[in-house]
């Protein structure tokens, strides 16, 4: 039981979170359930629209993917409280076995369990609207799609988890902002001074070696990046943060 | 054992707590940290379990390096802190969850305890009194059998009974491998039940003794008439009569009072240090 990763203590401490945590879980899952199963059947009673199935599956994913943002923000909450942070810490586990506790419970099972009552919910909304040979139709590209980019941003929130000692959530958001518009400013900059306010220019012939580059970037580099070094470089500074946590 | 050595710490934007802040603990005693508001106690605390890291310096508890926090070592640290939340669960439930992780617990040690401390395992802790859930943290951290057991201000909010039972299970499960430390403000709770005694003043170690050598040394007096004025270390008004602490000339092992020998450390330090330095063994 003494090395950083033991698979035993890691499943008595996702044990330990998920007991703890269990009636607050429950009453979430079950309060935005009741919520959208009246939205889903007031939208299915009085709507004609043949869509509406679909756009109700849209408004699904909006709360699954901003639900498990707020859920992942909230999974270090004990570290931070002042009156439990000394247990969590002191806690006999790793700090890489409470990363990938934390990560198992707000990545692999929220999206199950979430997808869960996804199929549930959309399975009533579609009964409700009585198209429910549409219900197959609504698991198709976008929706994996969209399971695959809340697995790779919540990451995003998972930092901030471990960042922020309050309003998780709200902070995160508010540091995605700041970014974005730093990026922003950056590039407007740097095309401001190569190119200046005379639009781009490229001599006789380099113009198409200049878009394959831009199109190996676009297409090839920056999905690369996304799906597979964006999250586990976020976990792996998460990982630092928690390591060098203190109360 | 435990070591601190050379240790510099400071919270952001304030003047430094510690500086060259050394301190050795060995096992099997029991020590008594005692310090005024401040003082940096239980600052102290948590370097030793790894909560806080210090500036520069090195915090070593049973060979392990403290701020890396290795579940190895954290498994022989038990803390209880002066305030805490716990989980609204009952007793067993969060013994079933949490003792797991700490190897050497043991399940009848603590029914013996929650027994002894009068606690119904079936219980909520929600339900609890904060003395009633200082109880049972202190069951559940002996037995975990955590051979570093750090406890701040353990007393606060225990009854008359429950300080006499604290006292009495602490000084039972005491062990030749176990260290205990017990920061508190209320000195007379760790009467009879401590055997050394470190105070901290302003983040710096300022007497460090072993209670043998601290009732051989010096004697408590609670009237100084008639002493004569060279022999009086520290003197304070008590009901109308000077108090204090004198040389123990006579040698024999006398009472210690923990609030006089605190109070005349704080005024006077180097003067009972250097008592303590000038002594001469007589074999």
């Amino acid at each position: 039981m003494n090395t950083e990763l033991n698979f035993k203590r890691l499943g008595f401490f996702l044990k330990r979170q998920l007991y703890l945590n269990f009636s607050s879980m429950w009453i979430a899952i079950g309060a935005i359930l009741g919520l959208l199963l009246i939205i889903s059947a007031l939208f299915a009673y009085f709507n004609d629209n043949p869509d509406i199935v679909l756009n109700l599956r849209n408004l699904y994913l909006v709360v699954y993917m901003l639900g498990g943002y707020i859920f992942t923000s909230k999974v270090f909450d004990e570290m931070h409280a002042p009156q439990k942070s000394y247990m969590f810490l002191t806690l006999p586990v790793s700090a890489a076995e409470k990363l990938l506790a934390a990560w198992f419970i707000t990545s692999p099972v929220y999206v199950v369990v979430a997808g869960l009552v996804m199929v549930l919910l959309s399975f009533i909304s579609a009964s409700l609207a009585g198209n429910v040979e549409a219900f197959p139709y609504l698991f198709d590209e976008t929706f994996f799609n969209c399971v695959g980019v809340y697995m790779v941003t919540q990451a995003v929130f998972f930092l901030g988890a471990t960042t922020f000692r309050s309003n998780n959530f709200l902070k995160t958001v508010l540091a995605l902002i700041v970014v974005a518009l730093l990026i922003a400013a950056y590039t407007g900059l740097l095309g401001y001074i190569l190119f200046g306010n005379s639009g781009m220019r490229f001599e006789e012939g380099k113009a198409n070696e200049f878009e394959k580059t831009a199109e190996f970037v676009t297409n090839t580099v920056i999905p690369f990046l996304f799906w597979f070094v964006f999250a586990p470089f976020l976990l792996l500074v998460s990982y630092f943060k928690l390591k060098e946590r203190q109360v | 054992m435990i070591a601190l050595k050379d240790i510099h710490f400071r919270y952001k934007k304030n003047k430094p707590l510690f500086e060259n802040l050394n301190l050795t603990l060995e096992p099997c005693f029991i020590y008594g940290l005692l310090g005024k508001n401040g003082a940096g106690k239980s600052s102290l605390l948590k370097h030793i379990s790894g909560l806080l890291y210090p500036d520069s310096g090195q915090c070593t508890v049973f060979g392990f390096d403290a701020p890396a926090r290795k579940p190895a070592m954290l498994e022989d640290i038990y803390m209880i802190p002066e305030e805490f939340n716990l989980p609204a669960i009952s007793l067993s439930n969060y013994v079933k969850t949490n003792g797991v992780f700490y190897s050497k617990f043991s399940f009848n040690q603590l029914q013996a305890y929650l027994a002894e401390f009068e606690l119904d395992e079936n219980a909520k802790l929600s339900t609890l009194s904060y003395g009633q859930k200082k109880k049972f943290l202190i069951a559940f951290g002996l037995a975990t059998n955590a051979r570093l057991l750090i406890l701040d201000e353990p007393t606060n909010g225990l009854d008359i009974p429950s300080k006499s039972q604290f006292r009495k299970i602490m000084a039972a499960s005491l062990d030749e491998e176990k260290i205990i430390i017990v920061s508190t403000h209320q000195v007379r709770d760790l009467e009879n039940l401590i055997d050394n005694v470190v105070v901290l003043e302003k983040g710096h170690i300022v007497f460090n003794r072993n209670m043998g050598e601290i009732s051989e040394k010096l004697a408590f007096e609670y009237n100084l008439a008639g002493v004569p004025a060279e022999e009086i270390l520290y003197a304070e008004d008590m009901h109308g009569r000077k108090a204090g602490i004198v040389k123990n000339i006579a040698g024999h092992d006398a009472r210690v009072d923990l609030e006089l020998l605190f109070n005349g450390i704080v005024k006077n330090a180097a003067g009972i240090n250097e008592h303590f330095a000038n002594y001469k063994y007589e074999y």
